[in-house]
């Protein structure tokens, strides 16, 4: 697994599990979690952090050595979410944003026309954008071609926990992206973060899924064996799909029974 | 380098508030007098400006019977947000 790396630009990951840090109960569970996870790069929302206090989900990450991915959580349009990128490059100093551009409140569903626009913009102004996007091939192509370092299509609504509606959707991404195309929003326990690499997902994102779970820490860890096992799976090739069943073992050299005869004949004794 | 925020809310319409940030004649009442570098304009939506060596960006949101505005820098500058925001909001309510 160590030469199975996740690379996003220039950038390499040995775990493919990106965290987010929305609706953890403490900062020390929280820092608990993201130590389970064995994530190396968390996304942080500008409107929640003061990179100055102390304490604070930046300094945690600090501390780890887990890199920030700011995004741009709760922006409507694209001018919005341009001014959050750039005042998280300018805050954190970094040119990496998770580009979350939202249709409503009640759905928190992407807007297409508004995503596209933004992440035009920003890889423009040398950004590596990460679009939270809707699981839409097309519109994945277009924020491929528009320099997107990676394509993260919505599995199912933020904090639904849903899992993946549209797998066939997801397949047709994946098959068609030469950027790493990760899970973004609706895992909601290890087996949809499992299902996504299988799918040929490069990576899982997540953040309710572990800081709602009952116990965090658990299913943080739960979500890190997931999501390699999922990438285990993905490489090992899953078997075909049958209709009908079909014997794991051979059928050539089974013994043959004769009705005629004995199924089995006991070898003849010789009296000593 | 720091991010911080200031919000307020101002009884009046979008496009007072609007009009009150770009309009150079309103906004030398709040900010002062000089050219601005604009580096995001998005009508009725989305106003930054470098201010120094920091970028300084207002978000405005239509609310009922108001507009809500979030202010946010980069930078910890001299500059008295608060008293700026409260100038913003007393401008805008005089377009009335």
């Amino acid at each position: 697994m160590a030469d199975d790396v996740l690379t996003i630009s220039d950038t390499t990951f040995t775990s493919r599990l990106i965290m987010g840090t929305g609706g953890a109960p403490s900062l020390d569970i929280l820092e608990r979690a993201l130590l389970a996870s064995g994530t190396e790069l968390t996304t942080v929302a500008m409107r929640r952090l003061d990179p100055g206090v102390q304490g604070s989900v930046l300094s945690v990450l600090d501390k780890h050595g887990i890199r920030v991915l700011p995004n741009t959580a709760g922006c409507y349009t694209a001018g919005e979410a341009v001014l959050t990128a750039r005042l998280a490059r300018e805050a954190l100093g970094t040119d990496w944003v998770k580009l979350e551009v939202i249709a409503d409140e009640h759905t928190l569903l992407p807007d297409p026309v508004e995503l596209l626009d933004a992440a035009e913009t920003l890889v423009d102004d040398g950004f590596t954008v990460l679009p939270y996007t809707n699981d839409d091939p097309v519109l994945a192509r277009k924020l491929e071609d528009a320099g997107c370092a990676a394509i993260m299509p919505l599995g199912s609504p933020i904090g639904s926990g849903l899992g993946i509606r549209n797998p066939h959707n997801f397949q047709l991404i994946t098959e068609r992206a030469t950027v790493p195309v990760i899970l973004d929003a609706g895992a909601g326990t290890a087996s949809d973060a499992a299902f996504a690499m299988e799918l040929g997902c490069a990576a899982v994102m997540l953040a309710s899924a572990v800081t709602r779970a009952k116990e965090p820490v658990l299913m943080a860890d739960a979500m890190r064996h997931a999501v390699e096992a999922g990438r285990l799976a993905h490489r090992a090739g899953r078997i075909p799909r049958r209709h009908y069943a079909e014997a794991s073992s051979p059928a050539e050299g089974t013994a043959r029974l004769d009705p005629e005869r004995p199924a089995f004949v006991a070898p003849a004794r010789t009296a000593t | 380098m720091t991010a911080t925020e200031h919000e307020i809310f101002v009884n009046v319409p979008v496009q007072n508030v609007w009009a009150t940030l770009t309009d150079p004649a309103h906004r030398q009442r709040w900010y002062g007098a000089g050219e601005l570098t604009v580096e995001v304009e998005e009508p009725m939506r989305t106003f930054a400006f470098r201010s120094g060596s920091g970028l300084v960006g207002f978000t405005l949101q239509i609310g009922p019977g108001g507009t809500r505005v979030l202010l946010r820098e980069t930078e910890r500058s001299p500059r008295d947000w608060d008293a700026a925001l409260a100038e913003i909001s007393e401008v805008a309510q005089s377009l009335s």
